[in-house]
Protein backbone atom coordinates (compact mmCIF):
# COMPACT_ATOMS: atom_id res chain seq x y z
CA UNK A 1 0.00 0.00 0.00
CA UNK A 2 1.17 3.23 -0.70
CA UNK A 3 0.16 6.79 0.46
CA UNK A 4 -0.94 9.76 -1.26
CA UNK A 5 0.78 13.38 -0.94
CA UNK A 6 -2.07 15.21 -0.88
CA UNK A 7 -4.85 13.50 1.76
CA UNK A 8 -2.32 10.51 3.37
CA UNK A 9 -4.75 8.40 2.52
CA UNK A 10 -3.50 4.57 1.66
CA UNK A 11 -4.48 3.56 -2.29
CA UNK A 12 -4.12 0.06 -3.71
CA UNK A 13 -0.50 -0.45 -4.95
CA UNK A 14 -0.45 0.64 -8.91
CA UNK A 15 -3.64 2.90 -8.39
CA UNK A 16 -3.49 6.25 -10.91
CA UNK A 17 -5.86 8.21 -8.66
CA UNK A 18 -6.61 8.51 -5.01
CA UNK A 19 -9.78 7.02 -4.51
CA UNK A 20 -10.71 9.66 -1.94
CA UNK A 21 -9.73 13.38 -3.44
CA UNK A 22 -8.58 12.24 -6.74
CA UNK A 23 -5.11 13.69 -6.71
CA UNK A 24 -3.63 12.08 -9.87
CA UNK A 25 -0.64 9.69 -8.71
CA UNK A 26 1.28 8.39 -11.82
CA UNK A 27 2.17 10.18 -15.01
CA UNK A 28 -0.69 8.73 -16.90
CA UNK A 29 -3.46 9.88 -14.26
CA UNK A 30 -1.51 13.30 -15.24
CA UNK A 31 -1.44 13.44 -18.60
CA UNK A 32 -5.47 12.49 -17.93
CA UNK A 33 -6.22 15.30 -16.14
CA UNK A 34 -4.53 17.23 -18.60
CA UNK A 35 -6.37 15.84 -21.57
CA UNK A 36 -9.84 16.69 -19.02
CA UNK A 37 -8.56 20.29 -18.74
CA UNK A 38 -7.90 20.78 -22.72
CA UNK A 39 -10.68 19.03 -23.16
CA UNK A 40 -12.87 21.57 -21.02
CA UNK A 41 -11.07 24.94 -22.60
CA UNK A 42 -11.86 23.55 -26.33
CA UNK A 43 -15.88 23.14 -25.73
CA UNK A 44 -15.92 26.69 -24.23
CA UNK A 45 -13.43 28.09 -27.46
CA UNK A 46 -16.39 26.21 -29.98
CA UNK A 47 -19.24 27.89 -27.52
CA UNK A 48 -17.69 31.13 -28.15
CA UNK A 49 -16.88 30.88 -31.75
CA UNK A 50 -20.36 30.21 -32.15
CA UNK A 51 -21.16 33.67 -30.48
CA UNK A 52 -18.43 35.71 -31.92
CA UNK A 53 -18.55 37.38 -34.95
CA UNK A 54 -16.10 40.64 -34.33
CA UNK A 55 -12.73 40.07 -36.35
CA UNK A 56 -10.33 41.37 -33.97
CA UNK A 57 -12.22 39.07 -31.13
CA UNK A 58 -12.05 36.33 -33.44
CA UNK A 59 -8.46 37.02 -33.54
CA UNK A 60 -7.95 36.83 -29.46
CA UNK A 61 -9.94 33.52 -29.70
CA UNK A 62 -7.56 31.90 -32.75
CA UNK A 63 -4.36 32.63 -30.33
CA UNK A 64 -6.16 30.90 -27.55
CA UNK A 65 -6.75 27.81 -29.94
CA UNK A 66 -3.18 27.96 -30.82
CA UNK A 67 -2.35 27.26 -27.22
CA UNK A 68 -4.63 24.62 -27.04
CA UNK A 69 -2.51 22.90 -30.24
CA UNK A 70 -1.68 18.95 -28.99
CA UNK B 1 9.40 -40.66 26.03
CA UNK B 2 10.80 -42.46 23.04
CA UNK B 3 13.78 -40.19 22.42
CA UNK B 4 17.22 -41.87 23.35
CA UNK B 5 19.38 -39.72 25.51
CA UNK B 6 22.10 -37.06 24.19
CA UNK B 7 25.72 -38.92 25.26
CA UNK B 8 26.90 -35.54 24.87
CA UNK B 9 24.65 -34.31 28.13
CA UNK B 10 25.75 -34.60 31.04
CA UNK B 11 23.03 -35.59 34.01
CA UNK B 12 23.20 -32.30 35.76
CA UNK B 13 21.43 -31.19 32.42
CA UNK B 14 18.75 -33.87 31.38
CA UNK B 15 16.36 -32.56 33.77
CA UNK B 16 16.47 -28.59 32.97
CA UNK B 17 16.75 -29.94 29.00
CA UNK B 18 13.66 -32.23 29.49
CA UNK B 19 11.85 -29.95 30.93
CA UNK B 20 12.24 -27.44 28.15
CA UNK B 21 11.97 -29.90 25.67
CA UNK B 22 8.29 -30.85 27.10
CA UNK B 23 7.40 -27.04 27.53
CA UNK B 24 8.57 -26.25 23.58
CA UNK B 25 7.20 -29.74 22.54
CA UNK B 26 3.55 -30.86 24.16
CA UNK B 27 0.36 -28.80 24.49
CA UNK B 28 -0.24 -26.88 27.00
CA UNK B 29 -3.01 -29.23 28.35
CA UNK B 30 -3.35 -32.88 27.72
CA UNK B 31 0.61 -33.43 27.93
CA UNK B 32 -0.35 -37.20 28.07
CA UNK B 33 1.21 -38.94 25.56
CA UNK B 34 -1.45 -40.70 23.71
CA UNK B 35 0.44 -44.41 22.52
CA UNK B 36 1.38 -46.81 25.62
CA UNK B 37 5.11 -46.45 25.96
CA UNK B 38 6.55 -49.85 27.78
CA UNK B 39 9.82 -48.35 28.53
CA UNK B 40 8.83 -45.75 30.93
CA UNK B 41 5.14 -47.04 31.68
CA UNK B 42 3.98 -43.47 33.32
CA UNK B 43 0.79 -43.00 31.26
CA UNK B 44 -0.44 -46.05 32.71
CA UNK B 45 -1.26 -44.76 35.89
CA UNK B 46 -5.09 -43.85 35.82
CA UNK B 47 -5.51 -45.60 32.79
CA UNK B 48 -8.91 -47.76 31.89
CA UNK B 49 -9.31 -49.58 28.89
CA UNK B 50 -11.24 -48.36 25.74
CA UNK B 51 -14.97 -48.79 24.98
CA UNK B 52 -16.95 -48.95 22.07
CA UNK B 53 -17.53 -45.33 21.39
CA UNK B 54 -13.65 -44.99 21.81
CA UNK B 55 -13.08 -47.49 19.44
CA UNK B 56 -15.71 -45.91 16.96
CA UNK B 57 -13.83 -42.70 17.21
CA UNK B 58 -10.45 -43.66 16.40
CA UNK B 59 -11.75 -45.63 13.45
CA UNK B 60 -13.12 -42.02 12.23
CA UNK B 61 -9.88 -40.72 12.54
CA UNK B 62 -8.17 -43.52 10.43
CA UNK B 63 -7.71 -42.62 7.21
CA UNK B 64 -6.70 -44.85 4.09
CA UNK B 65 -8.46 -42.94 1.34
CA UNK B 66 -6.28 -41.48 -1.78
CA UNK B 67 -9.07 -39.27 -2.63
CA UNK B 68 -9.66 -36.87 -0.01
CA UNK B 69 -12.77 -35.20 0.92
CA UNK B 70 -11.59 -32.27 0.32
CA UNK B 71 -13.52 -30.03 -1.79
CA UNK B 72 -12.85 -26.84 -3.11
CA UNK B 73 -16.26 -25.21 -4.40
CA UNK B 74 -15.60 -22.34 -7.02
CA UNK B 75 -17.88 -19.42 -8.00
CA UNK B 76 -19.74 -20.14 -11.19
CA UNK B 77 -18.34 -18.02 -13.94
CA UNK B 78 -14.35 -19.18 -12.51
CA UNK B 79 -12.34 -20.19 -15.47
CA UNK B 80 -9.04 -20.16 -14.16
CA UNK B 81 -7.40 -20.59 -11.05
CA UNK B 82 -4.10 -19.80 -9.53
CA UNK B 83 -2.50 -22.20 -7.68
CA UNK B 84 0.25 -21.01 -4.89
CA UNK B 85 2.46 -23.11 -3.32
CA UNK B 86 3.56 -22.33 0.26
CA UNK B 87 5.74 -25.05 1.40
CA UNK B 88 8.91 -25.94 3.09
CA UNK B 89 8.56 -23.13 5.43
CA UNK B 90 10.74 -24.63 7.96
CA UNK B 91 9.58 -22.51 10.40
CA UNK B 92 12.36 -21.48 13.24
CA UNK B 93 14.88 -23.85 11.41
CA UNK B 94 18.10 -22.13 11.41
CA UNK B 95 19.52 -24.83 8.93
CA UNK B 96 16.82 -23.85 6.06
CA UNK B 97 14.45 -21.59 7.00
CA UNK B 98 11.87 -20.48 4.20
CA UNK B 99 11.93 -17.09 2.65
CA UNK B 100 8.55 -15.97 4.52
CA UNK B 101 9.83 -16.75 7.55
CA UNK B 102 13.51 -14.75 6.75
CA UNK B 103 11.18 -11.92 5.63
CA UNK B 104 7.73 -10.72 6.23
CA UNK B 105 7.96 -9.18 2.50
CA UNK B 106 7.21 -12.82 0.74
CA UNK B 107 3.87 -13.43 2.71
CA UNK B 108 2.78 -9.70 2.10
CA UNK B 109 3.61 -10.24 -1.55
CA UNK B 110 1.57 -13.32 -1.40
CA UNK B 111 -1.24 -12.02 0.34
CA UNK B 112 -1.65 -9.00 -2.39
CA UNK B 113 -2.00 -11.54 -5.51
CA UNK B 114 -4.52 -13.79 -3.57
CA UNK B 115 -8.50 -13.28 -4.21
CA UNK B 116 -11.06 -15.58 -4.69
CA UNK B 117 -9.69 -17.55 -7.72
CA UNK B 118 -6.47 -18.70 -5.86
CA UNK B 119 -5.56 -21.51 -4.12
CA UNK B 120 -2.95 -21.76 -1.52
CA UNK B 121 -2.02 -25.28 -1.03
CA UNK B 122 0.29 -25.23 2.42
CA UNK B 123 1.85 -28.42 1.18
CA UNK B 124 3.50 -29.78 3.97
CA UNK B 125 7.00 -29.62 5.90
CA UNK B 126 5.98 -26.42 7.70
CA UNK B 127 7.03 -27.10 11.04
CA UNK B 128 10.81 -28.04 10.66
CA UNK B 129 13.11 -30.52 12.04
CA UNK B 130 14.89 -28.68 14.41
CA UNK B 131 12.46 -29.02 17.79
CA UNK B 132 14.22 -32.53 18.69
CA UNK B 133 16.31 -32.96 22.12
CA UNK B 134 19.48 -33.29 19.82
CA UNK B 135 18.82 -29.91 18.41
CA UNK B 136 18.11 -28.72 22.02
CA UNK B 137 21.07 -30.50 23.65
CA UNK B 138 23.71 -27.98 21.08
CA UNK B 139 21.75 -25.03 21.13
CA UNK B 140 23.04 -21.88 21.39
CA UNK B 141 22.77 -19.77 24.19
CA UNK B 142 22.93 -15.85 24.17
CA UNK B 143 24.21 -13.21 26.46
CA UNK B 144 21.00 -13.27 28.17
CA UNK B 145 20.53 -16.68 28.72
CA UNK B 146 18.17 -17.48 26.33
CA UNK B 147 18.24 -20.92 24.50
CA UNK B 148 18.25 -20.88 20.82
CA UNK B 149 15.42 -23.87 19.99
CA UNK B 150 12.12 -23.28 19.11
CA UNK B 151 9.75 -25.88 20.25
CA UNK B 152 6.99 -27.21 18.11
CA UNK B 153 4.39 -25.10 20.41
CA UNK B 154 6.18 -21.93 19.45
CA UNK B 155 6.18 -22.77 15.92
CA UNK B 156 2.15 -23.46 15.77
CA UNK B 157 2.36 -20.05 17.09
CA UNK B 158 3.91 -19.11 14.20
CA UNK B 159 2.42 -20.76 11.49
CA UNK B 160 -1.23 -19.69 13.23
CA UNK B 161 -0.22 -16.18 12.23
CA UNK B 162 0.57 -16.74 9.09
CA UNK B 163 -2.90 -18.69 8.08
CA UNK B 164 -4.22 -15.82 9.58
CA UNK B 165 -3.16 -13.50 7.56
CA UNK B 166 -3.98 -15.70 4.62
CA UNK B 167 -7.66 -16.50 5.08
CA UNK B 168 -7.96 -12.21 5.20
CA UNK B 169 -7.75 -12.88 2.17
CA UNK B 170 -10.71 -14.16 -0.44
CA UNK B 171 -8.47 -17.16 -1.49
CA UNK B 172 -8.83 -20.88 -0.32
CA UNK B 173 -6.14 -21.98 1.46
CA UNK B 174 -5.63 -25.99 1.87
CA UNK B 175 -3.48 -27.58 4.55
CA UNK B 176 -1.72 -30.99 4.21
CA UNK B 177 1.09 -32.72 6.12
CA UNK B 178 4.36 -33.63 4.64
CA UNK B 179 7.40 -35.45 5.84
CA UNK B 180 8.12 -33.56 8.93
CA UNK B 181 4.52 -33.38 10.00
CA UNK B 182 4.14 -36.89 10.18
CA UNK B 183 7.33 -37.11 11.87
CA UNK B 184 5.69 -34.83 14.64
CA UNK B 185 3.24 -37.16 14.90
CA UNK B 186 5.49 -40.49 15.19
CA UNK B 187 8.20 -38.50 17.63
CA UNK B 188 5.73 -36.92 20.01
CA UNK B 189 3.07 -39.47 20.71
CA UNK B 190 0.21 -38.69 17.68
CA UNK B 191 0.23 -34.70 18.52
CA UNK B 192 -1.15 -34.05 14.97
CA UNK B 193 -0.25 -30.20 15.05
CA UNK B 194 -2.27 -29.45 11.30
CA UNK B 195 -5.08 -30.28 13.10
CA UNK B 196 -4.27 -28.32 16.29
CA UNK B 197 -3.94 -25.30 13.76
CA UNK B 198 -7.25 -25.45 12.11
CA UNK B 199 -8.74 -25.93 15.59
CA UNK B 200 -6.89 -22.96 17.26
CA UNK B 201 -8.21 -20.67 13.81
CA UNK B 202 -11.69 -22.03 13.99
CA UNK B 203 -12.02 -21.38 17.57
CA UNK B 204 -10.72 -17.44 16.87
CA UNK B 205 -13.43 -17.33 14.42
CA UNK B 206 -11.07 -16.56 11.17
CA UNK B 207 -12.20 -19.34 9.06
CA UNK B 208 -15.91 -18.63 9.02
CA UNK B 209 -15.80 -18.38 5.02
CA UNK B 210 -15.52 -21.66 5.00
CA UNK B 211 -11.99 -21.45 2.91
CA UNK B 212 -9.93 -23.13 5.19
CA UNK B 213 -9.35 -26.95 4.56
CA UNK B 214 -7.18 -30.01 5.25
CA UNK B 215 -6.37 -32.70 3.84
CA UNK B 216 -5.41 -35.01 6.31
CA UNK B 217 -5.50 -38.46 4.86
CA UNK B 218 -1.83 -38.80 3.59
CA UNK B 219 1.50 -37.62 1.54
CA UNK B 220 -0.39 -38.61 -1.72
CA UNK B 221 -4.12 -36.83 -2.27
CA UNK B 222 -6.34 -36.31 -4.64
CA UNK B 223 -8.05 -32.51 -4.11
CA UNK B 224 -11.30 -31.89 -6.07
CA UNK B 225 -12.06 -28.46 -7.57
CA UNK B 226 -15.89 -27.88 -8.05
CA UNK B 227 -17.49 -25.47 -10.60
CA UNK B 228 -20.75 -24.89 -12.14
CA UNK B 229 -20.22 -25.06 -15.84
CA UNK B 230 -22.17 -22.91 -17.95
CA UNK B 231 -25.22 -25.36 -18.20
CA UNK B 232 -25.58 -24.98 -13.97
CA UNK B 233 -24.18 -28.25 -13.47
CA UNK B 234 -21.26 -29.27 -10.85
CA UNK B 235 -18.17 -30.23 -12.97
CA UNK B 236 -15.23 -31.67 -10.61
CA UNK B 237 -11.67 -31.10 -11.52
CA UNK B 238 -9.48 -33.61 -9.77
CA UNK B 239 -5.90 -32.35 -8.56
CA UNK B 240 -3.07 -35.07 -7.33
CA UNK B 241 -1.55 -33.13 -4.32
CA UNK B 242 2.19 -34.87 -3.11
CA UNK B 243 4.12 -33.81 -0.55
CA UNK B 244 7.06 -36.39 0.31
CA UNK B 245 9.51 -35.26 -1.26
CA UNK B 246 12.09 -33.44 1.23
CA UNK B 247 13.81 -36.62 1.80
CA UNK B 248 15.19 -36.59 -1.63
CA UNK B 249 18.58 -35.06 -1.90
CA UNK B 250 18.83 -35.54 -6.20
CA UNK B 251 18.87 -32.45 -8.07
CA UNK B 252 18.68 -33.99 -11.68
CA UNK B 253 14.67 -34.46 -13.26
CA UNK B 254 15.18 -38.18 -13.65
CA UNK B 255 16.52 -39.09 -10.12
CA UNK B 256 13.46 -36.72 -8.87
CA UNK B 257 11.05 -38.36 -10.42
CA UNK B 258 11.77 -41.91 -9.23
CA UNK B 259 12.18 -40.34 -5.77
CA UNK B 260 9.05 -38.65 -5.78
CA UNK B 261 7.07 -42.52 -6.26
CA UNK B 262 9.25 -43.91 -4.45
CA UNK B 263 8.24 -41.68 -1.05
CA UNK B 264 4.69 -40.75 -3.02
CA UNK B 265 3.66 -43.84 -4.81
CA UNK B 266 2.81 -43.94 -8.52
CA UNK B 267 1.02 -41.00 -9.82
CA UNK B 268 -2.31 -41.14 -11.49
CA UNK B 269 -3.24 -41.72 -14.97
CA UNK B 270 -4.73 -38.62 -16.66
CA UNK B 271 -5.15 -36.40 -12.76
CA UNK B 272 -2.35 -33.79 -12.78
CA UNK B 273 0.02 -34.52 -10.14
CA UNK B 274 1.78 -31.31 -8.07
CA UNK B 275 4.97 -31.96 -6.00
CA UNK B 276 5.91 -30.13 -3.42
CA UNK B 277 8.96 -29.68 -0.80
CA UNK B 278 11.19 -31.09 -3.89
CA UNK B 279 14.78 -30.56 -4.41
CA UNK B 280 13.89 -29.32 -8.16
CA UNK B 281 10.90 -27.64 -9.55
CA UNK B 282 9.46 -27.42 -12.97
CA UNK B 283 7.51 -29.76 -15.31
CA UNK B 284 9.27 -33.09 -14.06
CA UNK B 285 6.80 -35.49 -16.32
CA UNK B 286 3.83 -35.31 -18.85
CA UNK B 287 0.89 -33.68 -16.40
CA UNK B 288 3.66 -33.61 -13.37
CA UNK B 289 4.99 -30.85 -11.92
CA UNK B 290 6.88 -29.74 -9.20
CA UNK B 291 7.05 -26.24 -7.37
CA UNK B 292 8.50 -25.10 -4.22
CA UNK B 293 9.47 -21.09 -4.07
CA UNK B 294 9.96 -21.06 -0.58
CA UNK B 295 12.97 -23.15 -0.58
CA UNK B 296 16.16 -21.06 -0.09
CA UNK B 297 18.98 -24.06 -0.24
CA UNK B 298 18.23 -27.30 -1.81
CA UNK B 299 18.22 -30.36 0.64
CA UNK B 300 22.35 -31.45 0.41
CA UNK B 301 23.79 -34.94 1.67
CA UNK B 302 25.82 -34.52 4.83
CA UNK B 303 28.88 -32.91 4.68
CA UNK B 304 27.83 -31.29 0.81
CA UNK B 305 27.73 -27.61 0.41
CA UNK B 306 23.81 -26.36 -0.04
CA UNK B 307 23.29 -24.97 -3.04
CA UNK B 308 20.71 -22.23 -4.21
CA UNK B 309 17.60 -23.55 -4.96
CA UNK B 310 15.53 -22.61 -7.83
CA UNK B 311 13.56 -19.55 -7.80
CA UNK B 312 10.97 -19.45 -10.33
CA UNK B 313 7.96 -21.44 -11.22
CA UNK B 314 6.44 -20.41 -8.16
CA UNK B 315 2.50 -20.88 -9.28
CA UNK B 316 0.48 -22.87 -11.84
CA UNK B 317 -2.52 -21.64 -13.53
CA UNK B 318 -5.32 -23.66 -14.32
CA UNK B 319 -7.88 -23.26 -16.90
CA UNK B 320 -10.90 -25.13 -16.17
CA UNK B 321 -12.64 -26.00 -19.21
CA UNK B 322 -16.78 -26.20 -19.61
CA UNK B 323 -16.08 -30.00 -20.15
CA UNK B 324 -14.30 -30.96 -17.06
CA UNK B 325 -10.75 -30.68 -18.73
CA UNK B 326 -8.32 -28.37 -17.23
CA UNK B 327 -4.97 -26.91 -18.78
CA UNK B 328 -1.61 -26.08 -16.57
CA UNK B 329 0.14 -23.61 -17.47
CA UNK B 330 3.50 -22.95 -15.37
CA UNK B 331 4.32 -19.39 -14.18
CA UNK B 332 2.46 -16.38 -12.35
CA UNK B 333 -0.74 -14.23 -13.43
CA UNK B 334 2.08 -11.81 -14.98
CA UNK B 335 2.05 -13.68 -18.75
CA UNK B 336 -1.79 -13.01 -18.76
CA UNK B 337 -1.74 -9.11 -20.45
CA UNK B 338 -3.94 -6.80 -18.96
CA UNK B 339 -5.57 -4.25 -20.66
CA UNK B 340 -3.89 -0.70 -18.66
CA UNK B 341 -7.32 1.08 -18.46
CA UNK B 342 -5.64 4.32 -17.75
CA UNK B 343 -4.06 4.42 -20.96
CA UNK B 344 -6.90 3.80 -22.74
CA UNK B 345 -8.21 6.47 -21.07
CA UNK B 346 -6.05 8.72 -22.02
CA UNK B 347 -5.65 7.36 -25.63
CA UNK B 348 -9.33 8.10 -26.01
CA UNK B 349 -9.69 11.57 -24.40
CA UNK B 350 -6.56 12.66 -26.77
CA UNK B 351 -8.60 11.48 -30.03
CA UNK B 352 -11.70 13.09 -28.71
CA UNK B 353 -9.54 16.67 -27.88
CA UNK B 354 -7.77 16.44 -31.33
CA UNK B 355 -11.62 16.17 -32.97
CA UNK B 356 -12.29 18.89 -30.82
CA UNK B 357 -9.32 21.01 -31.82
CA UNK B 358 -9.92 20.61 -35.38
CA UNK B 359 -13.54 21.33 -35.55
CA UNK B 360 -12.81 24.59 -33.74
CA UNK B 361 -10.10 25.54 -36.16
CA UNK B 362 -11.95 24.76 -38.77
CA UNK B 363 -15.14 26.96 -37.52
CA UNK B 364 -12.95 29.69 -36.28
CA UNK B 365 -11.21 29.67 -40.03
CA UNK B 366 -14.78 29.77 -41.32
CA UNK B 367 -15.99 32.91 -38.93
CA UNK B 368 -13.21 34.70 -39.64
CA UNK B 369 -13.78 34.47 -43.50
CA UNK B 370 -17.40 35.54 -42.67
CA UNK B 371 -16.51 38.45 -40.56
CA UNK B 372 -13.92 39.80 -42.99
CA UNK B 373 -15.61 39.46 -46.07
CA UNK B 374 -18.90 41.45 -44.00
CA UNK B 375 -15.84 44.38 -43.33
CA UNK B 376 -15.14 44.15 -47.47
CA UNK B 377 -19.01 44.36 -48.33
CA UNK B 378 -19.49 46.88 -46.11
CA UNK B 379 -16.90 48.48 -47.83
Amino acid sequence: MKKCEKCKAEVMEGANFCHTCGEALTSVAESIKKEDRRGAMLEVVLALIDKIKDPNDLEVLNSLLKKLKP
Amino acid sequence: MSETPNPYTSEKKKKPLMDLYKKGNFPEEGKQPKKVNLATADELENATLAKRMEFAKKLKQKHTLNISNVVVELPKGCDHVELFPLSSLNIFDTSNPGKSVRDDKYINELCRKLNKNSIVVMGGDLFGKQWKMADLAKADITEDNKVMWFGINYRLKELIKIVTKLLNTDAHIVLMRGSQENEIMKRLDGRDVIQELIDTVILKGKAEKGNLYYVNEGVQEIIQLAKPNSRGKIVYYPIELRTNNALSKTTTAKGYLSASIKSNGEPYAEIPSIDFNGNIVGQINENHYSVSPEKVYNETPVGKKPTLSPKTYNQLTMFLNDDGTMDIVQGDSNFLTEDNTAEIELSKKLAHNTCLFDLAESKLREEKFKAYGNIVSKK
